[in-house]
């Protein structure tokens, strides 16, 4: 049935995830959720005008009209699903996945819960964030992490090649130096916990390092990358073309 | 530091996942949880004698040691992660993620938390399963699992060539008759329940038919594979050779 409609709001066509971004200037290297290279399909990127950190952090609601406008007009481009650039946008999680029609999944903490069920009862679950202070109950809560899982938490945000890489706007970043913060600090977390289980790194920033976080701990890491990569998948299944 | 330590229980090295098999003789054709060509990275598989589909379907406590047995032997070896070919070992999750330091994830059904968050509150999941009359929301809380959506439990059970294949194994599969089967269930899932925001494919038998479903219902579809994938994808995080 090879007939296709035009999207009367479409640019283009083929992208698969929409990715609402943070309002900030920052360099987004290869890995960030940022950086259109990270993924194996195309994605689409809109900002959500005066979406600052600082806001988003606390899930200011006089960003609701713009996230969800922002995930409509992405929505209106044909995406078959919509994520974002900050672990905290899962202040806007229920409010958009009610607005539009494709799944919403904002946050690398909506796995979480998944992550844990993937844990024996005595281990515990780490959580790398860029930053504990706006990591809290509220927070977590929302993410629907059952109560009973130990979680072990450390931020970046006394980091300062970190925070003087990721302030807004920013320069430059040195790779090399960002990894070797966040690796601190994830054997730091691993060193916290003798029975971690696994490490989900709330931050957009940080799946460039997911490797060398999983190398320096011997742990599963799973990142905002992993969770994108789920919703891909399902909202874009392929037939198999495999062997018997 | 290319220096490699002999592990004195592995056979062979580079398995990514290991997977416990009911003890069942029939196809398992590409996208088949039990077909090696599914996965683009190497798994093993071990049956767990005795645990037949009948039994695991009914219920079959007895069998949780039999699984951690099963799930500690894969570890030894070296894999990073544990799952199955059944959604209906939901009822050994528990038992094997306590046995192993490896992330387990036994069934499809782990996802449900997960999709049922991304597609907001009040829309309905449908769960294609091989078996309705065993799987209720009974089944799934007694797992940990506490649905928030409406949840539509539709079976294959009834379906001839399903039934002939896969629940009472004739020896052959004509997977095109099972696909028109499948499609035709998720069709009228989606026909009774117009806003189904996602399906969820319980059967590890079902991901072939899982690009079918798609494009037949319009809806994310997740599946034992998308599980697999996401366990897979944690556990040996990719690196990134893009440009900024």
């Amino acid at each position: 049935m090879p007939v296709y409609q035009t999207r009367p709001r479409a640019d283009a066509y083929g992208y698969c995830v929409g990715i609402l971004l943070l309002d900030v200037r920052q360099p987004f290297v290869p890995g960030d959720v940022g950086n259109a290279t990270s993924y194996d399909y195309p994605v689409l990127y809109r900002t959500v005008p005066g979406a600052t950190p600082d806001r988003v952090f606390v899930g200011d609601p006089e960003l609701n009209d713009a996230v969800i406008e922002t995930a409509r007009e992405l929505e209106a481009q044909g995406v078959k699903g919509i994520s974002s650039d900050c672990g905290f946008f899962i202040n806007f999680q229920d409010l958009l996945a009610e607005a539009v029609d494709v799944p919403v999944f904002l946050s690398s903490l909506l796995q979480l819960p998944l992550v844990s069920s993937f844990l024996g009862r005595d281990q515990s679950l780490g959580v790398l964030t860029a930053n504990t202070a706006a990591l809290g109950n509220q927070v977590l809560e929302l993410s629907g992490i059952a109560p009973e899982r130990e979680l072990v938490i450390r931020g970046m945000q006394d980091n300062p090649r970190w925070n003087a890489a990721f302030k807004d706007p920013a320069e430059e970043v040195d790779t090399d130096v960002i990894e070797h913060e966040v690796v601190a600090e994830a054997k730091a977390l691993r060193g916290s916990s003798p029975r971690l289980g696994a490490i989900v790194l709330e931050c957009s920033l940080m799946p460039p390092y997911a490797r060398a976080v999983h190398e320096a701990t011997g742990l599963p890491v799973y990142d905002f990358m992993t969770l994108i990569n789920l919703f891909q998948r399902a909202t874009h299944q392929r037939p198999y073309q495999g062997y018997y | 530091m290319p220096v490699y330590r002999t592990n004195r229980n592995a056979e062979s090295y580079g398995q990514s996942i290991g997977i416990l098999l009911l003890d069942a003789r029939m196809p398992f054709p590409p996208g088949d949880v039990a077909n090696a060509s599914t996965y683009r990275y190497p798994v093993v598989y071990r049956i767990v004698s005795g645990l037949e589909t009948d039994v695991c379907l009914n219920g079959a406590p007895e069998f949780a040691s039999a699984i951690a047995d099963a799930a500690q032997e894969l570890a030894r070896q070296g894999v990073r992660g544990i799952s199955s070919d059944c959604g209906f070992m939901l009822q050994y999750q528990q038992a094997a993620a306590d046995a192993v330091d490896v992330p387990v994830a036994m069934s499809s059904l782990l996802q449900l938390p997960l999709i049922e968050r991304s597609v907001g509150p009040g829309r309905p999941i449908g769960i294609l399963t091989a078996d309705s009359a065993n799987l209720s929301e009974d089944f799934l809380e007694r797992a940990g699992i506490r649905p928030r959506n409406p949840i539509v439990i539709r079976g294959m059970q009834d379906e001839p060539e399903f039934y002939s294949s896969i629940l009472d194994p004739k020896g052959t599969m004509d997977t095109d008759l099972i696909n028109q089967e499948t499609v035709a269930k998720a069709l009228s899932m989606k026909e009774e329940h117009p806003d189904l925001g996602a399906i969820l494919l319980e059967c590890s038998l079902l991901p072939p038919y899982a690009a079918a479903v798609q494009q037949a219902v319009g809806v994310p579809v997740f599946d034992f594979v998308s599980l697999i994938d996401y366990l897979q994808a944690g556990t040996r995080p990719r690196r990134y050779q893009g440009f900024m």
